[in-house]
């Protein structure tokens, strides 16, 4: 699992979990505020802090990688439907995919502003997700449950918890057993394509692990009984769970960040962060864009784009492409775009064929 | 004994709310400091009775009961469950379910804990239990980190940090391999001479419960068979039989002596009885063969097999990384032939990679080096569910594979998916039915047989694929005496068809009397790969490997200068070297 806990002895092992969990409402609470394309830069201020505190807590990046890998399907998802039904922003084309007026406005067209707004709720989504593994990745269980039984949270609501977490891998682990069992029965179930998959797998897979969890579960009510679950109100607890001195100073932290945040969001926001943000991006954009035109690389796309339109077929599609901020390199993207999907298919063609093929 | 008795159970009868009768008049009692061994084939009542001793029944499962139960003057239908638990500990057959925590400190921790006991007492208890169980350093791993053996010694420990009177133990080496077996018994055996625990074995290892226990209760169909002292009850040979339990392979062999020399039985009566070890065994042999009562007769053994040149199975210098974290190396430099109707054994310690290197035959794993040839096929370019045609692997556990509503649905699955005519799939699931002899169940849904029966349905499903090589993962597990005979005169079977089979087991009497050649692992690597005979001889290797060699060979190999010439590996074997001497 990705997001197990891992014995690092980092100052956030040490914390108190409830500080933590203290953070990801925060978290929460200040995305939910955040609605409009001039929160973009306070999301990212959030941002930035809470990848210091995968700093200091050690966690592999490559965890959030694989998160954010998770989620690309999401967000290119985000990024197409805000673009094409987003009308309140920057209203000027990016690309025109195709036309579709509605009450004057056309559906199909990707607007700068749709995109930024795409850009927004990336963002929120990320603030939020990007805290979860902090919390899960360095608080040892029995620590959250010894917090959280502090707070006079029920011990069955408690235990149900970690029965949870304890299952996850659980459930894991007999899929893929039951899994490579179906496969030795000639189930082949690396042949079979997305839809076969869904239509007819699923059923030898889904059946055993169900009535396996579902004996699992009975076992585990045999175990806790015989071990007095739930005898006194008042389970001794081996952590010492108290708040330390690093837990308030935590606590002033995130509390601080967050107030600092509210303060921008609802008192002076775009006269400081968004300002910046406009700034830097307008300068770096027109530093890139001045060394692109001395260098002359511009003037090269411009005639390869200009090529591209000439070539009879592509004209027809690419006429559309031509009308965007991207001084007119819409055939070049339409292009590049075709060649990366066909290479895409070609190449999973390639390595299913040499990977596996059936016995005689 | 006379001391004061812990258990005491009278004229017990049990039925399950809506179920078969479970238990019928159970009478017995264990004092404290006695290891009371509980015996009997799967589905005798065993793990009812235990139920029964720890508040389990009534609180989770509930029936009709009648007749009385008491430890320590309590009556478990009238004491909460929770003042049973400081008194009676019960550890379960699978290690897996009965992990309530995430790792293994807070494991032990989590019975003393619930009942509020004081902290640094619990710390104390901890320590003690992980020390005794041999589990020290092992505090901060998860669940699956442990490997079977480190679980079931975790899940002893936690029933040891109730600090229980009575601990009642439901199959507690089933997946230990033969020394950690022998381990965990000896630290039961401490308990109960130290700690003046009253235990309660249920096993199906007859020799260790012979050796420890004072008293075995036998069981069958929810009735008492026997109740006696290890010797009364191992000499009742015809009637354990008929229960389904194994006595000790030494036992065995006295009783056919018996049966076949008119008066031994009345010589190993006067020197104390049946015998049990086998040290007790050699000096009753010896001494009967210098008294002139007994005498060896040397007979040639048939020839071992004739092994066809014709290789199914090549496994060329592989090696395998499992990725994680840590990279662990499962396989090392691993070089194997298997030829055609061969019947190899793959034995080894829990964690060596047996399984490892059996799921590489079918290409459930790929070789991070090296190549595994089936048939002459490089596996890794093969998908598993081709392989599947001319390998069939049953697996340890049953359930991850069953889904089908009825049993015949169930073999016809695998058939299915290998596209074969209509009336060829009904043939070949008759046939599979016939072979693991559950015709009678065959519109019958799976979940609901007991798990011998599943795990034949799926040996049946694994037949009815018409393998060329058939492996057989742990045979034994959670099965019974016949269970795993079962299943290894089935491989026989098919070996003489001429398939070929593989088998892995702990068992170390099942590989002498089935396998033609024995494989060890200890490590990742093969240690020693050759006849049966040869292999256990060789001591120093078993012994690395953690393995013991069958009581039968131990015995055979002690009596070399009496003219026993070779190693021999079953009771009939050296029955009939052994005859009735002029005296």
């Amino acid at each position: 699992m990705a997001f197990e806990y891992v014995k690092k002895d980092t100052v956030l092992d040490r914390m108190n979990p409830l500080v933590k969990l203290l953070y990801m409402s925060l978290a929460l609470l200040l995305v939910v505020q955040c609605t409009s394309i001039s929160h973009i830069s306070i999301l990212l201020i959030w941002i930035f802090f809470a990848t210091l505190w995968w700093k200091v807590g050690q966690v592999e990046l490559n965890s959030l990688g694989f998160l954010l890998k998770l989620l690309s399907f999401l967000f290119v998802f985000l990024f197409l439907i805000q673009g094409l039904m987003y009308r309140f922003g920057d209203p000027t084309v990016f690309i025109k995919l195709f036309d579709l007026p509605v009450v004057g406005n056309n559906y199909g067209e990707i607007t700068v502003g749709g995109l930024m707004y795409g850009f927004l709720i990336m963002l929120r989504v990320i603030s939020v997700v990007m805290v979860v593994p902090i919390f899960t990745m360095t608080s040892p269980m029995n620590k959250i449950s010894g917090s959280l039984a502090k707070m006079k949270v029920p011990q069955k609501i408690i235990f149900m918890f970690i029965t949870a977490m304890r299952f996850v891998p659980l459930v894991q682990e007999s899929m893929d057993n039951i899994i490579e069992a179906q496969k030795t029965r000639g189930f082949d179930i690396d042949a079979a394509n997305m839809f076969q998959k869904l239509r007819r797998a699923y059923v030898p897979i889904i059946t055993p692990l169900l009535l396996l969890m579902f004996r699992r579960a009975m076992d585990l009510e045999v175990a806790i009984n015989a071990r007095a679950f739930g005898a006194k109100k008042d389970r001794t607890e081996i952590d010492d769970n108290s708040f330390k001195a690093r837990d308030y100073i935590a606590i002033f932290l995130i509390v601080a960040l967050f107030a600092v945040e509210m303060y921008l969001l609802y008192f002076d926001p775009t006269s400081i962060t968004w300002v910046y943000l406009v700034l830097f991006v307008t300068t770096s954009t027109a530093l890139v864009g001045n060394f692109l035109v001395s260098t002359g690389i511009v003037f090269a796309i411009q005639q390869l784009n200009q090529f591209i339109l000439s070539i009879p077929v592509l004209d027809m599609i690419g006429g559309f492409f031509d009308q965007n901020i991207l001084l007119g390199y819409g055939g070049i993207i339409a292009v590049l775009l075709i060649l990366w999907i066909i290479y895409k298919l070609v190449r999973r063609r390639m390595t299913m064929k040499t990977k596996k093929r059936a016995k005689a | 004994m006379t001391q004061k008795s812990v258990v005491k159970v009278e004229s017990l009868t049990f039925t399950y709310e809506r179920g078969p009768l479970a238990l019928e008049d159970i009478n017995f009692e264990v004092g404290s400091g006695e290891i009371l061994g509980i015996l009997g084939s799967n589905g005798a009542g065993k793990t009812t009775l235990c139920f029964h001793l720890n508040g389990i029944i009534p609180t989770v499962f509930t029936g009709v009961e009648n007749g009385r139960v008491e430890i320590h003057n309590l009556d478990p239908w009238e004491t909460p469950i929770i003042e049973l638990s400081k008194i009676a500990s019960m550890v379960l057959q699978d290690p897996e379910t009965q992990f309530t925590t995430t790792n293994v400190e807070s494991e032990l921790q989590f019975g003393p804990c619930n009942l509020g006991i004081d902290r640094d007492e619990i710390l104390r208890r901890v320590a003690w239990a992980a020390k005794v169980c041999g589990i020290t350093g092992l505090e901060e791993r998860k669940p699956k980190e442990l490997s079977g053996g480190q679980k079931q010694r975790v899940a002893l420990a936690a029933g040891l940090t109730m600090l229980p009177k009575v601990l009642i133990l439901d199959e507690p080496t089933s997946q230990l391999d033969p020394v950690g077996t022998t381990e965990v018994f000896d630290v039961v055996h401490e308990l109960a001479k130290k700690e003046e625990m009253t235990i309660m074995i249920a096993s199906h290892k007859t020799e260790e419960v012979a050796r420890l226990a004072s008293k075995i209760l036998v069981l069958h169909e929810g009735k008492v068979a026997t109740l006696g002292t290890p010797k009364e009850v191992f000499s009742q040979h015809e009637l354990l039989r008929e229960v389904g339990v194994n006595p000790p392979a030494v036992s065995t062999l006295a009783s056919k002596l018996a049966e076949k020399i008119p008066g031994f039985k009345e010589k190993y009566e006067q020197s104390g009885g049946i015998p049990l070890t086998v040290d007790e065994t050699y000096s009753l042999l010896t001494g009967l063969i210098d008294q002139g009562f007994l005498k060896v007769e040397w007979k040639d053994l048939p020839p071992s097999p004739k092994v066809s040149s014709d290789l199914v199975l090549e496994v060329d210098d592989v090696t395998f990384v499992y990725p994680a974290r840590v990279p662990v190396t499962a396989l090392k430099n691993i070089n194997l032939n298997i030829h055609r109707g061969e019947f190899i054994a793959i034995i080894g310690q829990n964690g060596s990679g047996k399984t490892t290197l059996v799921k590489h035959f079918l290409g459930l794993l790929e070789a991070t080096e090296g190549v595994v040839r089936v048939e002459g096929e490089d596996v890794s370019e093969l998908t598993t569910g081709s392989i599947a045609k001319s390998v069939s692997l049953i697996l340890q556990n049953p359930d991850y594979q069953l889904f089908s509503i009825s049993v015949q649905k169930e073999i016809e699955f695998g058939l299915r998916n290998l596209g074969l005519p209509e009336d060829e799939i009904k043939e070949r699931v008759d046939t599979a039915l016939e072979e693991v002899d559950l015709e009678d169940v065959r519109d019958i849904f799976p979940f609901r047989l007991s798990f011998g029966d599943r795990r034949k349905v799926a040996a049946a499903a694994g037949i009815a694929m018409d393998p060329d090589i058939f492996i057989l993962d742990e045979p034994t597990t959670a099965q019974d005496y016949r269970g795993r005979h079962v299943l290894c005169q089935i491989a026989s079977r098919m070996r003489d068809q001429g398939k070929t089979v593989v088998m892995i087991s702990h068992d170390m009497d099942l590989v002498a009397q089935y396998a033609d050649r024995v494989v060890i692992m200890t490590d990742a690597e093969i240690v020693a790969n050759g006849p049966k005979r040869e292999i256990f001889e060789m001591h120093d290797i078993m012994k690395k490997a953690f393995l013991k060699t069958p009581q039968i060979t131990q015995l055979s190999q002690k009596m070399k200068d009496y003219g026993i010439r070779e190693t021999l590996v079953t009771v009939d074997e050296l029955v009939d070297c052994l005859e009735a001497g002029g005296a």
